[in-house]
């Protein structure tokens, strides 16, 4: 009976543990880029604890930062497309991700503020 | 019986100490403890700005003024609004791609409940202080890049969002300053009263009928000041009087009590509470928003002590009329020290410069020296800023170090 | 003797009073824990201005100021020796000199102070304090249990009041109550809103009556002694006098006892619900926005158990005028024995419940202080041989005025009407005027000159109305 018990409340920690590790989004400053693997390194602070992640890109993700519209009559902001390459240490971004494997996997990334 | 009752007692104590370490209570957003669900709200931890900071009020003009909304708008439309929304909504593309939202501008309670210092606070130095930092805050800090003016002006459009006509001003805002009046209502009004003029009713018992009594914070004369004379205290003026307290006179005393004080020492209140009941204490005097920008006098770095310095000393507490009041030997007892009376018509004692433990605005030498050249207004005590220059100012209260032992005591660790 | 008790106090004194520690000297203990003099917190002690209310509302801590580390931090920042002593205060308190004056005799004698207290008392943690106090009388009036009359000794031993102070806002705020943390304590409530400070719990030996509008622990006359006295070639000592004491606090009724095996009887005025000498019991009390205290607690009482709850509305200090008034409701259960209907010099088999209600006000303005309650007092169970004979049904009223003069004299008066319940061929009604001045020339050290006097007629068999003129000199000194 303990065992069975144990056994329930190692799995729902665990169940826990997994479903809690897809943080949409988390947003830090770039501290690198590797073009060649797609992946962008973050610093990220949340309560208190700052900790790196390494982002993986997925095929066709998108990069964008916002822009005001050019169009005349409109005011509002546009997304304007970047390279990864164009990603420069001390932006800060936000990224979606989900948790693949062991490895946090984006398809967006937001630019928030050029540093 | 009376052993099982003290055993119980002792036992029933060490029980409870036990369960006060443990037992913690849920977080609460009043009192700007971390809450999980600030993160929808912006972090609205409205922490007090830091002493750095706590002087930078918004000229009450700007929050009405068109050109400086105006003005206002233009910079928050290029710099503000990819996070903060062109709407003040914090909903801009930017923001809610963010972990930790942008500020709602047009949230009311929010807003009312900021304070200007704070506001200024956060628009120059971003997410870089606490609380923020540890939030993960994105917000860059805009002082290298926008002028005061600017930073202003980008504020006073920031307000228009709440929809409030008027400056914002804590007595437009009562809610911007509750913490510090819980604060007050608990600790001070006893003394200084309900509406802060030092009529409290511990006022009439306490020094009855004659100086010091409870200082009317609503009035412009404060003692204790870092500015030149006929001006209001700084902020951190009033944190240093608040966390130090306010060592009595002569007179009636307790027998063998060193340096005792009138006014208590809060210095164990956390200082966000201490600044706190500070911006309260600022709200009941309308001036501390109208008077601009802030003028300190400096301290030089203290020069060494020489007796050629004490003996020059000597000849300036002559010159000056120091020994008028505050006798020849320095302790209180000049000639004019029994016909003093303070701004309310209140008879004051001349301190005794051979007991530095009771110097109210502190004994070490640069408190000394502060107070020589502000003066102590209210008091008969006057200013020497204008008719000393700073290396006889240093000459005079290395002189009155001299006259204790703990005066020469702190004059030699300062002058190292 | 004494001798001996002045040679007592002047060591205690000189042992705790000025033992050089750091840059410690001899202090009060509050006034030493916080480098604070006097008159922040009384009135002139041992009356507590609001501030000093406040402190006592915080178990003993700066308003909002709660030292972090409680003693563990005293003892890191100060050293344990400070702290310790910090920890202490010593009182002496009573007369040097009684002058008493009937139409039978004239006294006038020299007399110790009537008490030394020690007190011990400083917070442990900033959410839990301790208060004791230790007392030596040299002539304590008590009532010998096996010799059945009253006799005076000295004594040395537990005082008036031992308790813990907890402020329970932390619990409250675990059961899920929002809370505010405020100078270190746990408030409950919201900033702006509703804000409630405590509940403090004191339970030990203790007498609830400080928040009261009138704390009669806490006012400026003292209490004078009861007066024993033996006859010639009597070995019984018999109630010469009864003291001065407030007497709508008294007990208020004639012919009553404590309890049956011991046969102690209840004098008229002594001391009860809701000003006991110190009793077994626990308090609660809270403080609401700072206007509204509520006090709700229970007692032990002889052989019984009181109840009681008390309001106490304030009005916040303004032009050096506040105004508080306060409501109090008891009941004693089983808490007095009645006399036996056929022999009323011995408790019967009936205990009494006791119906305490009344009313209490302050009005400070300036350098005035007045403060006065009127309290009712009903009993409940008489037997029915007693009820032609016991009237039960009582009231006191107590209204007193402190001016202070000058700064270092103060100036006291109080009219006390006793409306007397009991054995109605024994019971009288009393009407005293006191008046005092008290001269302090240090805050901690007053010699005070007080006069009491019997408005009513002298009546040589009735112990509270056998005087008419008492006069005294003594001291209250604190270190």
């Amino acid at each position: 009976m303990m065992r069975i018990m144990g056994a329930v409340v190692t799995g729902v920690l665990l169940l826990t543990t997994v479903v809690g590790a897809d943080e949409a989004p988390i947003s830090g400053t770039v501290k690198s880029v590797d073009a060649a693997a797609q992946t962008v390194t973050l610093e990220s602070t949340v309560k208190g604890k700052t900790r790196q992640v390494v982002v993986h890109l997925k095929p066709g993700a998108k990069i964008v930062k916002f822009i005001r519209a050019i169009e005349p009559g409109k005011t509002g902001f546009v997304e304007q497309p970047l390279a990864l390459t164009d990603l420069k240490p001390g932006w800060v971004v936000s990224v979606e991700t989900k948790h693949e494997g062991n490895k946090e996997v984006a398809e967006l990334v937001k630019v928030v503020l050029e540093r | 019986m009376r052993g099982k009752t003290f055993a119980f007692l002792a036992l029933a104590s060490v029980l409870l100490v036990i369960v006060l370490w443990v037992a913690h209570p849920p977080a609460s957003r009043a009192n700007g403890e971390k809450d999980e669900k600030d993160n929808d709200k912006g972090g609205h931890a409205h922490v007090p700005a830091p002493l750095e900071y706590a002087d930078a009020h918004v000229p009450l003009a700007v929050w009405t003024d068109p050109a400086m909304i105006a003005r206002g708008k233009e910079i928050y439309t290029v710099r503000c609004a990819v996070c903060h929304g062109d709407a003040g909504d914090g909903k801009g593309p930017a923001g809610v791609a963010l972990s930790l939202k942008p500020s709602d501008f047009r949230d009311k309670s929010g807003v009312a409940e900021m304070r200007d210092n704070y506001w200024f606070w956060r628009v120059s130095e971003g997410g870089t202080g606490e609380p923020f930092k540890s939030k993960g805050s994105a917000m860059p800090p805009w002082k290298g890049e926008l002028s005061v003016q600017d930073r202003w002006a980008v504020i006073a459009y920031q307000h228009t969002f709440s929809g409030h006509q008027g400056p914002h001003v804590p007595w437009e805002h009562p809610e911007s300053v509750v913490v510090g009046r819980d604060i007050y209502v608990m600790a001070c009004l006893p003394c200084h009263g309900v509406d802060g003029k030092g009529d409290g009713t511990v006022a009439a018992t306490l020094s009855p009928r004659r100086a010091p009594q409870p200082r009317d914070l609503t009035s412009a004369e404060f003692k204790f000041r870092s500015t030149p004379s006929g001006q209001l205290p700084t902020t951190g003026d009033l944190f240093r009087t608040l966390t130090e307290g306010v060592r009595g006179p002569g007179g009636v005393m307790t027998i063998g009590l060193r340096g005792y004080r009138i006014m208590p020492s809060f210095r164990y209140m956390p200082e966000e509470q201490r600044l706190e009941v500070i911006e309260y204490v600022k709200s009941l005097n309308r001036a501390f928003r109208e008077r601009g920008e802030v003028k300190i006098v400096g301290v030089p770095t203290p020069p060494p002590v020489t007796p050629e310095r004490i003996a020059r000393g000597k000849k300036l507490y002559a010159d000056a009329e120091c020994l008028a009041c505050h006798g020849e030997r320095g302790r209180g007892d000049g000639p004019s020290a029994p016909t003093l009376k303070d701004n309310r018509e209140l008879p004051i004692a001349a301190t005794d410069l051979t007991r530095p433990e009771r110097f109210k605005s502190g004994s070490r030498p640069e408190d000394v020296y502060r107070t020589l050249v502000t003066g102590l207004a209210g008091t008969p005590m006057p200013s020497y800023g204008d008719s000393l220059e700073p290396d006889q100012t240093w000459d005079l209260v290395y002189y009155l170090l001299s006259l204790s032992r703990d005066g020469r005591r702190a004059a030699g660790a300062a002058a190292k | 003797m004494l001798i001996r008790s002045i040679i007592f106090a002047a060591l205690l004194a000189a042992t705790i009073g000025y033992v050089q520690v750091q840059t410690a000297d001899a202090v009060p203990a509050f006034a030493r824990q916080y480098d604070l003099q006097c008159n922040a917190c009384h009135t002139r002690p041992p009356r507590l201005n609001r501030f000093g209310e406040q402190f006592h509302m915080m178990g003993f801590q700066m308003p909002s100021a709660a030292r972090p580390g409680g003693i563990v931090g005293s003892v890191k920042e100060d050293g344990p020796v400070k702290t310790l002593i910090d920890s202490l205060a010593l009182r002496i308190v009573g007369g040097l000199f009684e002058y008493s004056k009937s139409p039978r005799e004239t006294e006038a004698k020299f007399e110790p102070p009537h008490e030394v207290e020690l007190f011990i008392t400083r917070p442990l943690t900033p959410d839990l304090s301790v208060y004791v106090e230790l007392e030596y009388e040299p002539k304590a009036v008590k009532f010998s249990r096996d010799r059945g009359f009253f006799e005076t000794e000295h004594e040395f031993g537990l005082g008036k009041e031992a308790f813990f102070m907890w402020n329970m806002g932390r619990l409250i705020g675990a059961l899920g109550a929002p809370t505010m943390e405020m100078g270190g304590q746990t408030m409950v409530g919201r900033h702006g809103g509703f804000t409630m400070h405590g509940p403090m719990l004191m339970a030990g030996k203790i007498d609830p009556n400080t928040n009261f509008s009138y704390p009669t622990n806490r006012q400026m006359l003292e209490a004078t002694e009861l007066e024993v006295a033996k006859e010639p070639g009597e070995e019984r000592g018999e109630v010469h006098r009864l003291p001065v004491v407030p007497y709508a606090f008294a007990s208020k009724f004639f012919g009553l006892f404590k309890n049956r095996r011991e046969r102690e009887p209840q004098l008229v005025t002594d001391q009860v619900m809701y000003n006991t000498t110190g009793a077994p019991g626990a308090d609660s009390h809270a403080m609401i926005n700072d206007v509204v205290l509520t006090q709700v607690g229970f007692l032990s009482e002889n052989e019984g158990f009181n109840t009681y709850g008390m309001l106490r509305f304030d009005m916040l200090d303004r032009k050096e005028l506040t105004f508080n008034v306060s409501v109090l409701l008891n009941w004693g259960s089983g808490v007095v024995r009645a006399p036996d209907p056929d022999d009323h010099d011995h408790p019967g088999a009936t205990r009494l419940d006791r119906l305490r209600y009344g009313v209490a006000a302050n009005v400070r303005w300036k350098a005035l202080d007045v403060y006065g309650a009127l309290i009712f007092d009903r009993l409940y169970g008489l037997p029915g041989g007693l009820r032609r004979e016991f009237d039960r049904d009582a009231a006191g009223l107590t209204l007193q005025v402190d001016y202070l003069a000058h700064e270092k004299v103060l100036l006291s008066g109080r009219f006390d009407q006793l409306w007397a319940g009991g054995l109605r061929d024994d019971k009288r009604d009393g009407t005293v005027f006191s008046a005092q001045v008290k001269f302090y020339p240090w805050q901690n050290i007053a010699f005070f000159v007080r006069d009491s006097v019997n408005l009513r007629a002298f009546r040589e068999d009735n112990a509270l109305r056998s005087w008419r003129n008492q006069l005294f000199v003594g001291i209250d000194w604190d270190f």
